[in-house]
Parts: structure tokens; sequence; C-alpha cells
């Protein structure tokens, strides 16, 4: 059974062809799709390498009715320890874009898993320089300012 | 850090220049652009909800921009923190949240960084006592208290208008606690009580009608007088209330599950429970010998997570008999303590259950025993299921069944589940 393909275009103008049932993991591509069938969907605002991302995520995530896929097989334990391996090879920038690629796309595990990434990335800090340093968060603050939001808190950190 | 400057600076030049605007991400234009604050508020406040408070918090010293983006987390969690009780009163003040989770250890030792005078909102130096305006929080969704600590006593008109989901456990509870929260919960669909602390109590107290309830999820001794929360000395206290007493105030009990469809109780609900979580008497059982009006429950799924002694057995029995459409009873084998009987726990254990047996006899009567009574033994879960399931399908008189109780071998309709 032949499956239908969707292509996809990223901003560099690359076309992507996708199965539709790893696409329509998205739910504005699942939208797009209906209402504009047999069409290249454009995504001006993904370079080809978050779109490339994306795809590879969606494939390994995608739930195969026919069961003729490999990847369906996979145990929620073994998808669970791919993702995190996934977004460990992310570098920080590039995770970012691929957070917003998932919250622009609507695809909520990817941006659980991102969002997740980043939460650790923050716990990981031992004070808010290394935070501020980490994402390059300018302090403008005085240090008065700063002074005052840490008695409020009263959570020294 | 080191990491992802490398990976920027080695990005191809042509990608740089043709991102376009929107959901790119600027910090592939310059090495040295904030990489994070420029995401929408939603997106933080979803990186936000997943770190504890305590860190979401510390984000407000970040920036100006940061400033106040944690107040808008919807999850709110303080879990096993040693944060000073009065932090959490102030986060509370900053805040309004769609889902509340505190969860504090029961030690005051751990909350000793302040000493000061008791404040406005500690009844007691280290109970925290909720202000007026977290009773009134009309975007509440969920609310999960688990704190020694917490005193849930309203002092005001509560008004949790979108609550669905609330569980208290080990919170401090005053006879009028309960009409006042759930009358002010009016969306609220399940319900999860873990052994309550009741004080003040009086024998009218009674749950206010929910009848969007959905799910309940009960085990906590709903009945339990002061001297019973203070008092671990057990041998000592064998009086129990008077039976009409039982009657008022179990009868106001079961007429709020009328409308529950997913039903969990615990021991302590089947079973009186003091301090600690042992057993006590059965309070369904009693209610049954008390000739409390059982009416009929939509319950579908019965989850019993009890150790079923003699004495829990007519009460679910009658929970059962009860539950024209129930489809499934899960059945939790809790306790094989009491069957492997070693160490200091266990033998508290036994020395509760053994209690449990001889208080509830005193409102029995043997002839209301299924079970032998001659030798103290728990009822093994399978015999216990397979009861059940005959009950369900006869739904004949308790006094019929209890002669065959022990010799089962029939096949049923309701299935039944052992975990």
């Amino acid at each position: 059974m032949s499956k239908k393909m969707i292509v996809l275009k990223s901003s560099e103008g690359v076309s992507f062809v996708v199965e539709e049932a790893v696409a329509r993991q998205s739910k504005i591509i699942s939208f797009l799709v209906e209402e504009f069938p047999d069409r290249e969907l454009p995504l001006t605002n993904m370079t080809s390498e978050i779109l490339r991302k994306t795809i590879e995520y969606c494939k390994k995530h995608v739930v195969e009715d026919d069961g003729g896929g490999d990847s369906s097989s996979s145990s929620s334990g073994d998808l669970k320890e791919w993702d995190v391996k996934f977004v460990a090879e992310i570098d920080q920038p590039r995770l970012m874009d691929l957070l917003m690629a998932a919250n622009y796309l609507d695809i909520p595990s990817l941006l659980d898993v991102t969002c997740q990434k980043v939460a650790d990335t923050i716990a990981a800090c031992n004070d808010e320089k290394e935070i501020r340093a980490t994402f390059n968060i300018e302090n403008d603050f005085t240090e008065e300012e700063v002074e005052a939001i840490r008695m409020e808190n009263q959570y020294p950190i | 850090m080191e990491g992802h400057l490398h990976g920027r600076r080695n990005k191809p030049a042509q990608e740089e220049t043709t991102a376009p605007a929107g959901a790119q991400n600027p910090s592939d234009l310059f090495s040295d652009v904030d990489s994070i604050s420029y995401l929408p508020d939603e997106i933080l406040h979803h990186i936000l909800s997943v770190l504890p408070t305590k860190l979401a918090m510390a984000t407000s010293i970040l920036s100006k921009q940061w400033r106040h983006v944690w107040c808008g987390t919807p999850c709110l969690s303080f879990s096993r923190l040693k944060v000073p009780i009065e932090s959490i009163r102030k986060t509370l003040a900053s805040y309004s949240a769609v889902k509340i989770i505190l969860s504090l250890p029961g030690y005051p030792n751990l909350c000793t960084r302040h000493k000061e005078s008791p404040h406005a909102f500690c009844a007691f130096r280290y109970l925290l006592h909720f202000p007026d305006f977290f009773f009134n929080n009309p975007s509440l969704k969920q609310l999960t208290l688990d704190s020694k600590l917490v005193k849930m006593i309203p002092r005001c008109t509560v008004s949790w208008t979108s609550l669905q989901n609330l569980s208290m456990s080990h919170c401090i509870f005053s006879d009028e606690s309960f009409p006042k929260i759930l009358s002010g919960c009016p969306m609220l669909e399940s319900l999860t009580l873990h052994y309550l602390r009741l004080i003040d109590f009086m024998p009218e107290c009674n749950l206010a009608d929910v009848p969007s309830l959905k799910e309940a999820n009960i085990n906590t001794p709903y009945f339990l007088p002061r001297f019973w929360c203070i008092q671990l000395d057990l041998s000592r206290d064998l009086d129990g209330p008077l039976k009409d007493v039982y009657h008022v105030m179990l009868e106001g009990m079961l007429e709020k599950f009328q409308n529950v469809e997913n039903l969990t109780v615990g021991f302590s609900f089947l079973q009186r429970s003091p301090p600690g979580g042992a057993c006590c008497c059965s309070m369904l059982s009693i209610a049954d010998f008390c000739g409390v009006c059982f009416q009929t429950f939509k319950v579908k799924t019965l989850t019993l997570k009890t150790t079923i002694l003699r004495s829990a057995v007519p009460g679910v029995a009658k929970l059962l008999q009860n539950s024209l459409g129930l489809k499934k009873i899960i059945f939790y084998k809790t306790d094989r303590r009491l069957e492997h009987c070693s160490g200091s726990f266990t033998m508290n254990l036994f020395y509760y259950s053994f209690l449990t047996e001889k208080r509830v006899n005193s409102y029995l009567g043997p002839q209301d025993m299924i079970f032998p009574a001659s030798s103290f033994k728990v009822a093994k879960p399978d015999v216990v299921a397979s009861f059940m399931e005959l009950f369900c399908v006869t739904r004949s008189s308790f006094d019929e069944l209890s002669q065959i109780a022990l010799t089962l071998s029939n096949k049923y309709k309701v299935s039944v589940v052992l975990k």
C-alpha cells in the first residue's frame, strides 16, 4: 500500500517529502493538508536544519496504523530515552529554534521535550549569574533593585 | 555553553542572511544576543511550570523582563522543599495559579528559619493557615495539598468556581471546613481525601452537596473526634461514639456520593483509622449494622485499596449491593505484610488490626462474621474477590451469603481486577 506523501518547504526553499502520517503530528500541517491538498506547504519561518530535525522527531513518534513501520514498534521507555538523546545532541540556539518550531507547528510532545530541556538547563545553574551567562540575559537591574527582589522572594539561590 | 557558541560561529553564512523574522531565532544572527528572553510568555510559562516553584521564582531576578514572568506560570509546586512557611504565604499573595501543588514535609524543624512572631496568616508558628484571598481564586482548576502543616479552615466564603480536581492529604480540618470548601466548588469532579485530621468535631458535620462530583477517592476517617487525633494509645480508648451519632453522620455522608461513578476507598473509610493509618472500625460495616439507609449509588468502577479484614466485609458488601451499575472492581492487595508478620511496623499494624477486630465485634456481634472468627487472620484477597463477584451477581442479602462465602466457585459478570 502506497502512502500519501506531502511536501514541506523550508525558508531556504529546500523541499522535504514526508509521509502524511508523519507530518500530521503537527496540528497546523494537519489543518493545512486538509485545506490545500496536493500542494507544497511553505514553512517560511523554519530553516532546513530545524525542519529536518522536526521531521526526524515526527518520524520517530509516528504511530502507524498499518503496522508497516519499524519505528512505531518502539516502546514508550525507548521513546523517552530517544527523546532525551535527541535534545541532548542539539546545541542551545538550535534547541530554541526547535522549541519555536514545535510551538508554531503545534506539536505538543516536541514542545514538552524541548521545554523540559531548557528547564533542566536552568535548574543545572548554580545561581542567577550562571543562568544569565548561559542564556545571555542582560541584567538591567541596579544592585539595589536586585537586593529588593531578593528580599521580597525570600529565596536566595 | 562553549558548545553552542562554537556551533553558532560555524553556521553557514547564507543561512544567517536569509533567516526571516518571526519564529526564527535571532541568536543565530549575533552570538551574544539573549537566547531565551524573546520567547513568548506562554512558552516561558511552559518552561517554568516544570521547574520547582522556588527556581521559577528565582528567575524574577534575572532582568526587568523576567521580573513578573513567573507569576503567570500555571502551576505552583512546593514539593518536599525546605521552604519557610512565610515564603509560601508571600508566593501565594503574588500569584493567581490555575494549578497549585503544595506538598511539604510534616516536620516543623525543617521550617525553623522564621522564628519571629506569629504572622497573621499563621495560627500557630509552624502551621500554614491560608489567607482569605487563597480561598477566592476563580481560575484555580487543580489543588493538591499534602502537608501536616496545612490548616484548611477558611474564615471566609470559598469561591473556587473553576476547581475540578481537589486533593487534600494530612491537612487539618475543622467541622466547618467541609461544607464551606465544597459549597465553593460547584464544578468539582474529582475529590481525594487522605488521612485528614479533624479538630473541633461536631456530629452534625457533613459534606455539602456536590452534584458534579464524578470521582471520589476517600481514604480518611470521616469522623474522628479530637481525642482520637491526639491519643495514640488505642488500648485505653475503646469507647466508640454512640450509635445514633453514627447514624446521622453516615447517612449524610453517603448521600454525597450518589453521583460518583469512580469511587476509590481506602481502608480507613471502610474501617476507622487512628493516626498512623492502622484500622480501627469498619465505618460502613457499622453503618449497615446501625440500620442506616443506603441509597443506590451510580458507581461504575470501584477501587478498593484496603486489606480486607473481616470487619470491612459487611461494608464492602453493602456498597456493592447498592451499586447497580457497577462494571468493574479493582482490588489492591495492599498488605502482604499482615500475612508475613515480621518487623516492628508489621507488629504495630497487626496490633491495630487486632483492636479493629475487637472493636467491630462489639458493634456487629458474631452472627455478622463472614470469615472464620476463631483465628485472627486477614482474608485472602482472592477469596474476597470471589466473594465480591458472587455478591454482584446475586445481590441477595448478606446473611444468605455468609454461609457460602468460603466455598466460592462461580463465574460472574462484573470484572474484578486484582492488583
